[in-house]
């Protein structure tokens, strides 16, 4: 017998490696060995060959293999968000004083309102306003957020959560979404990464703060083609078709646009793509459908 | 210099659990290297290891609460990271359009440097199976008993494995090969083909 079957080699090496110890195929095997020639001499080089091989893979093994300085940090920044993410079954609400929150910001709303609309007409200006509302804990109540597109506060890189009251940005869903907001910004490629830049600043105050995001029926705060994506069950299964595909968290959700579209904004921390940094996926009104994402316009990390 | 902290793993754990913040970076700063070595070696990529680890880590601190103490929390993490490892192998092989990358990157000393890539190479030519109990056996020492706990599996089923996977690197790496090539000697086993995965 000069060559041995898939079958044979596999019979043979569990037989050297002690994995047919105790059985009766061990028995056969060794009669194999001791009565015929081929057999004895597969053994004998199976043997020799398991040791070189088992010294090789030692070797490799004494091979230094330190986790890279830039894995090590992706690492830590992942772990990092993770660990200050308020936990998925964080209970927080006050619903008394949530209540309170929101009657004290609408009065301030109204107010400021008031006051910028009396600027403006002052001032011969026409008023165009953005919508920005936040909804941990204001449900669809707007927000002392709202103000001018063309204002300071309302840049793409200063979304404002909230109106940066620590009170009320806060929400976090079982989709671990920590923030909504509907800005109906008009975002492109180069002015979506902005949006992250005041998340740092805004994300805080947002942690175990405000109730569920995730019971939120946004369906008529939100334009027509986003509709869908306004009730929690669509929204639910567009972010978690999202963090199913890339892993993370989602720490804001931004009803916007993008180039022009209607278009769903979500950030994410901790991604399995995102080597550190937050992942920006744009999605359109079809994201979720099929619990896929479906309808992905956009992915950046900033 | 570090802070060391005198807790021990299943401790750490525990505070990790209740609360507190830097427990579990500890645990991780404990036994990353090794934990890298293992998704290194089992996935032969390093952006699979990276996002393999990465994946099996948060895992673990969201699981945390669920860690019982049946073994040790080393076996556990270990356990987590192979599984991904694994997971994430078997959806790139899923996926036959997408080329394999690059083996890894981890540097050998000069001398061995063209023998410890042909084992790493031969290594990464075995079913996914066979090559995690080798890296958990023969390449990073665990005991045949300990890598059974860690890839849930028999004992049997790891020697198995590791047999049949050492095997079958013997021929890549042509230890099994006769080098005469003369058909009128016998060989000592000649190379088979198709591959099969070891289970006792």
């Amino acid at each position: 017998m000069t060559a041995f079957s898939d079958a044979d080699l596999d019979r043979l090496a569990d037989f050297v490696g002690g994995a047919l110890d105790g059985t009766p195929e061990a028995d056969d095997v060794r009669r194999l060995v001791s009565t015929d020639e081929a057999w004895a001499e597969a053994y004998a080089a199976l043997v020799t060959a398991d040791a070189a091989v088992r010294d090789e893979l030692r070797s490799l093994g004494s091979e230094a293999a330190a986790v890279p300085l830039d894995v090590q940090q992706r690492l830590d920044a992942a772990l990092t968000a993770a660990i200050t993410a308020p936990p998925a079954d964080a209970t927080v609400v006050d619903l008394a004083r949530a209540r309170e929150a929101r009657k004290r910001r609408r009065q301030r709303w109204v107010a400021g309102l008031a006051t910028a609309a009396a600027v403006l007409v002052c001032g011969g200006v026409g008023v165009q306003v953005i919508r920005q509302q936040s909804l941990g804990g204001s449900d669809s109540a707007s927000t002392s957020g709202l103000a001018p597109q063309s204002g300071p506060e309302a840049t793409p890189a200063n979304p404002q959560l909230n109106g940066g009251q620590a009170d009320s940005g806060g929400t976090r869903s079982a989709g671990g979404v920590s923030g909504i907001v509907v800005t109906g910004r008009d975002y492109g490629p180069e002015t979506v990464g902005q949006l992250t830049q005041s998340l740092a600043a805004a994300s805080a105050p947002l942690d175990a703060k405000g109730d569920s995001a995730k019971g939120t029926d946004l369906s008529g705060d939100v334009p027509a083609p986003l509709r869908r994506l306004g009730e929690p069950t669509a929204r639910a299964a567009c972010l978690t078709a999202i963090t199913r595909e890339y892993g993370g968290q989602v720490v804001l959700v931004d009803y916007a646009r993008f180039e022009g579209q209607p278009a769903l904004v979500v950030v994410l921390d901790g991604t399995r793509v995102g080597a550190g940094k937050r992942l920006i996926v744009v999605v359109g009104p079809d994201c979720g459908i099929g619990n896929a994402i479906a309808d992905e316009r956009y992915r950046g990390t900033a | 210099m570090d802070a060391v902290d005198g807790r021990d793993d299943t401790s750490l754990l525990r505070a990790h659990a209740a609360g507190d913040p830097n427990a579990f970076g500890e645990i991780v700063r404990r036994h990353r290297d090794r934990l890298w070595a293992v998704a290194l070696r089992t996935t032969g990529d390093r952006e699979e290891a990276a996002d393999a680890l990465q994946d099996a880590l948060l895992s673990a601190l969201r699981a945390a609460n669920n860690f019982r103490g049946d073994s040790a929390v080393t076996t556990w993490l270990h356990r987590i990271v192979v599984n991904a490892c694994l997971d994430r192998i078997r959806r790139r092989q899923s996926r036959p359009t997408v080329p394999l990358p690059e083996t890894d990157v981890t540097p050998a000393p000069a001398a061995d440097r063209d023998t410890a890539m042909d084992v790493r190479n031969a290594l990464q030519q075995l079913p996914a199976e066979q090559r995690a109990a080798l890296v958990l056996v023969d390449v990073q020492g665990y005991a045949v008993s300990e890598a059974a706990v860690i890839l849930g599996v028999a004992e049997g089923t790891i020697k198995s494995r590791c047999a049949r996977g050492r095997a079958r690197m013997a021929l890549l790496l042509g230890h099994l090969r006769n080098p005469a090539a003369d058909p009128s000697v016998p060989s000592q086993i000649s190379r088979s083909t198709s591959r099969k995965e070891g289970g006792a």
